[in-house]
């Protein structure tokens, strides 16, 4: 019966071919229209899974609570100099703060007045001490200039002690080091202030320090702002900045908004960058392998046409894309042209034998099945994750399965069309090499089945390691700013994403909690609101009021009044110059000190001989800083007892509900990037609190329902693939033969994944049904020829196997394309396509003949036909 | 009325301190001692003379406590009575060779600032031949005692210099460095004294 409707489509199509692709260009248009007007992509990847887990209402519950946490920016300034870190955050988060109308929240929890006054009681004892031997090597400098606060004392004190040598302090050479940047500074131009306070907690450290701005973009009528407005405004902010020491650290963006910005935008980025290279991959397959302009341009042509149809579809039934399904639009340019590059060859290997119009229906007879046959399997492939609760993958699932059925209904149409109106494609003569191959094959195909059924045990050995990668992060491109800055934060302990929430009804519950979830293997750590007040602060305090003692005569100094001017400070200048000259021309041991010294010399050298407002301005970057610095000490050395209520509001709002509830916060003991550590973690915790939410239940949930899905859509590719072979085939062992490749396929993917060291993840268990999907056309064309003549010379020979390679490579092209992605979802599929393909396309042309010869029972019964006329 | 009432309080209260309760009493006593010690001619007489004086004047576990920071609160009660007799030595030894001889100096008390309840700055000026120096001494009050822990010369705290050298040399030598340190300075303040 589709044998009549594709003899009468194809003979309706033939006699009026302009009409009929003049009514295609109509369509066409209007779907490029459509396409391109409705064309929208889903930022929010949380939707690609179903929704109403129990896991997701915890979670909506915990953001109701605590709005605070949710779909949150974090600006994240860093650098190796405190006070450039903190002075450029706090100036930015004052910027922020006036874009009330864009951001709801804007919070730098360490840059609150409280922080400046309590600073000192969150570091460690003995950091605190350290602090105190720090501010004793510079108390010398530090009451000179709060006894001068000019050069006066403080240059008065320099020259004294070089001239004086045997007891200068042993932090001498830090200090003039200090004050030749300042001259160097001042001189070109740069001017930066001393910055004192860094110099005061000085702890012997080299840590990068990190501050970072919470931000919450408004909600305007229940809808928030789009994530890429409220990206470009904080840049925007930003890139406005202006402050002094702004290149003395670094600003980034990270946390969920980010996050998911950048996966959109590094998906478009990919499929776009993969588009076209697959379209240029493809023009040089078409070219070496088919050599015929008109071909190339038939398959081209179908293929564009095609894609613009499935575009419009897409955007008819399931509206919009997701990250993941707008690869199939890359996808399409290697599948869709498969089936006008079956239809193209055999017409060329047909037209030598037979008119025109005989040629194109028969080829039409002869292909138009297969490539139905196979249209439909590959359709059936991406449907398998229709029912799932997978809804990206079923998504993608619904596009696809529509794309290859459009692509099957365009090919059996332009084709015939387009042949129908220009002259005949250049007939092929045979290569050469396919008789040699045919040969060979022939000769060793027992070898071959052999070789195959070893390589099976082999890989399945191998594939059995291969594992799920539950991180719903592993999909985003690992190079971004909002990746990299996230994992970075990760690993020095500035924010711990991996911990659990739980939101206890008060603080007493929190604490019963608390002590059970500690006697838990695998928690490490749990934080109540309590436990974010300061420890130890009797001893701290202890420590803090040494710093008074060691620290007093600057802090009570009596200022001197007597005259100072330009003539003063230049005679300072002078003598300090001087000093250092003398000092330098005896031997000094000391080859640190000597190097200070002769800094301080070649530095003041050209202070001297600088105008007047150049020293001005010098002392003003020395002074001024020291002042200001000194006044925050005195009050930070003074802090007294700090409570929990004693917190800042808005820090408090983050521990405890306006209605009382807290946060209780639980970290693993272990590295729960390994999935069996993850599931120990989640579920302990869950044993003792049900209601907990963070990224590990979130990744478990979703790694869950995925990785089910993936079992159940890879069971439905392979039973309706199966069955669809036994009905077309009407053999059975033909069916398991064209069945063995695939799940070789399938286990070579597998220990690919393990030897690349490239789990399953997400976007790539699409792989598995698509290769049954995929792969069992080439399996198909090729029983289907054998059948025609069952010897596979004449098979290896016939333009079969050249289609089933050409069709194959394109589709390789594309995917391979897909190895050049930036978003680690695509890149996978990518590259596990590539492996996959090829593998199959070795086995499809190489073991399947050789299966089919030996095993398939055609083989026989045409040996009996054949028998008697030799 | 209340007001004369509360004056007389103020001054019953006010006569009823102890002599030494005054800040400013160990310094002026510490200060007529040092002009004693000048004159008293020889290294040896000068350290006996100073040892009651520092004995009596100076808070060397206050000392002891803030030079040395969190070791010393870590550190072996042995060890602690140990570096606490030689950093009394290290200011009585520094003291004798600084002061050898009596060229007409003279001390001035400028005047005194309380800093807590039992803490307190007293300002002083010494006058030699050659110089003017601001020393001002930091008081703590302990038993109704008022004894010095720190002194000032011209904004350097003594202290503050103890604390630097020491913490650096715990940190690298231990306790033992620091009572190898302390007792190397008494002997390069006597060898000092003797060179001149």
């Amino acid at each position: 019966m589709y044998r009549n409707f594709l003899i009468s489509w194809t003979g309706f199509v033939i006699s009026r071919p302009r009409q009929v692709l003049g009514a295609i260009t109509i369509i066409t248009l209007a779907a490029l229209y459509i396409a391109v007007t409705q064309f929208s992509i889903n930022s929010d990847t949380s939707r690609l899974i179903r929704q109403d887990t129990h896991w997701k209402q915890v979670y909506d519950r915990f953001t109701k609570v605590f709005p605070q946490y949710a779909n949150n920016t974090y600006v994240v300034v860093s650098g190796k100099t405190p006070s450039a870190v903190s002075n450029v955050s706090r100036a930015l988060e004052k910027q922020l703060e006036k874009k009330t109308e864009s951001f709801q929240l804007v919070y730098g929890p360490a840059n609150s007045e409280f922080m400046d006054d309590h600073a000192l009681l969150f570091l460690p004892p003995d950091d605190l001490d350290s602090l105190v031997s720090n501010l004793a090597e510079a108390q010398p400098f530090l009451t000179s200039i709060a006894r001068d606060p000019n050069l006066r004392g403080l240059f008065s004190l320099l020259t004294n002690a070089l001239n004086e040598n045997e007891a200068l302090p042993g932090s001498m050479s830090r200090f003039t080091n200090l004050l030749s940047d300042a001259i160097d500074s001042t001189l070109d131009g740069q001017s930066l202030p001393v910055a004192w306070r860094d110099e005061m907690l000085n702890l012997d450290r080299d840590d990068t320090l990190y501050n970072i701005i919470f931000i919450q973009g408004r909600q305007n009528f229940g809808e928030s702002l789009p994530n890429a407005k409220i990206i470009q405004e904080i840049r925007s902010v930003i890139d406005a900045l202006e402050h002094a020491q702004k290149s003395q650290v670094e600003i980034r963006l990270t946390g969920q908004i980010p996050l998911d910005h950048g996966e959109i935008e590094s998906a478009m980025e990919s499929a776009s960058l993969a588009g076209a290279m697959a379209a240029v991959l493809l023009l040089l397959v078409l070219i070496f392998g088919v050599r015929s302009l008109r071909i190339i341009l038939a398959t081209y042509l179908t293929m564009m046409i095609g894609l613009i149809w499935t575009a419009a579809y897409a955007a008819l039934t399931v509206g919009q894309y997701n990250t993941i399904s707008i690869v199939f639009l890359v996808m399409f340019i290697g599948l869709g042209v498969d089936f006008a590059i079956h239809l193209s060859l055999r017409y060329q290997e047909a037209i030598g034998s037979q008119p025109k119009k005989d040629a194109l229906l028969s080829t039409s007879l002869k292909v138009g099945p297969a490539i139905s046959l196979c249209g439909f399997t590959s359709a059936l492939g991406f449907l398998a994750f229709v029912p799932t609760e997978y809804l990206g993958l079923a998504e993608l699932g619904i596009i696809s399965g529509g794309g290859m059925i459009i692509a099957v209904a365009v090919s059996l149409t332009v084709i015939p069309a387009f042949f129908a109106i220009v002259d005949e494609p250049d007939h092929l003569p045979r290569p050469v090499y396919l008789s040699v191959l045919s040969d060979l094959l022939y000769r060793y195909r027992k070898a071959v089945v052999v070789m195959t059924f070893a390589v099976a045990g082999l890989v399945t050995y191998v594939a059995k390691d291969a594992y799920f990668d539950y991180s719903t992060l592993s999909l985003k491109d690992q190079n971004s700013e909002a990746m990299t800055t996230f994992r970075e934060l990760q690993q020095e302990d500035v924010i711990t994403e991996y911990a659990i929430s739980y939101v206890a009804a008060d603080m007493a519950a929190a604490e019963r909690v608390k002590k059970k979830l500690l006697q838990l293997d695998s928690v490490s750590e749990v934080m109540i609101p309590q436990d974010y007040v300061p420890d130890d602060q009797e001893e701290k305090l202890t420590i803090l009021e040494d710093a008074q003692i060691i620290l007093a005569s600057a802090f009570y100094a009596e200022v001197n009044h007597a005259a100072y001017g330009d003539l003063e400070r230049d005679e300072l200048i002078q003598q300090l110059l001087a000093a250092s000259e003398v000092f330098l021309r005896t031997p000094v041991a000391d080859a640190e000190l000597k190097q200070a010294i002769e800094r301080l010399h070649r530095s003041l050298g050209k202070l001297a001989i600088s105008d007047t407002h150049i020293q001005q301005a010098f002392e003003t970057n020395v002074i001024a800083p020291a002042l200001k610095d000194l006044a925050w000490l005195e009050n930070a050395v003074s802090t007294g007892q700090v409570e929990l209520g004693d917190l800042p509001e808005k820090f408090r709002r983050r521990l405890v509900s306006e209605h009382g509830e807290v946060v209780v916060t639980i970290t693993p003991r272990e590295d729960i990037v390994d999935v069996t550590a993850l599931r120990r973690f989640t579920r302990e915790v869950q044993s003792i609190v049900e209601d907990a939410t963070g990224r590990p239940v979130v990744d478990l949930g979703v790694g869950e329902i995925v990785v089910t899905a993936f079992q159940q859509a890879t069971a439905i590719a392979v039973t309706s693939i199966m069955v669809v072979l036994l009905l077309a085939l009407r053999s059975f062992v033909d069916a398991i033969l064209v069945f063995i490749p695939l799940t070789l396929t399938a286990m070579i993917t597998f220990a690919t994944s393990v030897m690349i060291d490239l789990p399953l993840n997400m976007a790539n268990v699409i792989v598995v049904p698509l290769i049954f999907g995929l792969g069992v056309d080439s399996g198909i064309h090729v029983v289907q020829r054998f059948r025609e003549s069952p010897d596979i010379r004449d098979l290896v020979k016939s333009s079969t196997p050249r289609a089933v390679f050409l069709s194959t490579l394109t589709t390789l092209g594309t995917f391979g394309a897909l190895c050049f992605s930036s978003h680690q979802g695509i890149y996978s599929i990518g590259v596990l396509l590539t492996f996959a393909l090829s593998s199959l396309m070795v086995l499809t042309l190489v073991s399947l003949p050789a299966l089919l010869s030996v095993f398939s029972p055609v083989r026989l019964a045409a040996r009996v036909q054949v028998e008697p006329t030799l | 009325m209340s007001r004369t009432l509360f004056a007389c309080l103020f001054l019953a209260f006010n006569f009823n301190l102890p002599a030494l309760a005054e800040p400013t009493a160990p310094v002026i006593e510490f200060h007529e001692g040092l002009i004693g010690v000048m004159k008293s001619g020889s290294y040896a007489g000068r350290i006996q003379l100073l040892t009651t004086m520092v004995e009596r004047s100076f808070d060397t576990g206050t000392i002891a406590r803030i030079a040395l920071g969190r070791n010393w609160r870590k550190m072996e009660e042995g060890n602690k009575v140990t570096i606490r007799a030689l950093l009394g030595e290290v200011i009585v030894s520094s003291y004798a060779s600084r002061f050898p001889a009596y060229t007409q100096q003279y001390f001035e008390i400028l005047s005194q600032k309380p800093i807590k309840p039992n803490r307190v700055i007293v300002r002083t000026r010494l006058h030699t031949d050659a110089e003017i120096v601001d020393l001002d001494y930091q008081l703590i009050q302990r038993d109704g005692q008022w004894r010095i822990f720190d002194v000032a010369a011209n904004g350097v705290s003594d202290l503050s210099l103890k604390r630097a050298t020491y913490s650096a040399t715990i940190k690298s030598r231990g306790v033992a460095g620091v009572i190898e340190e302390l007792r190397q300075t008494i002997k390069d303040n006597r060898d000092k004294a003797n060179l001149r």
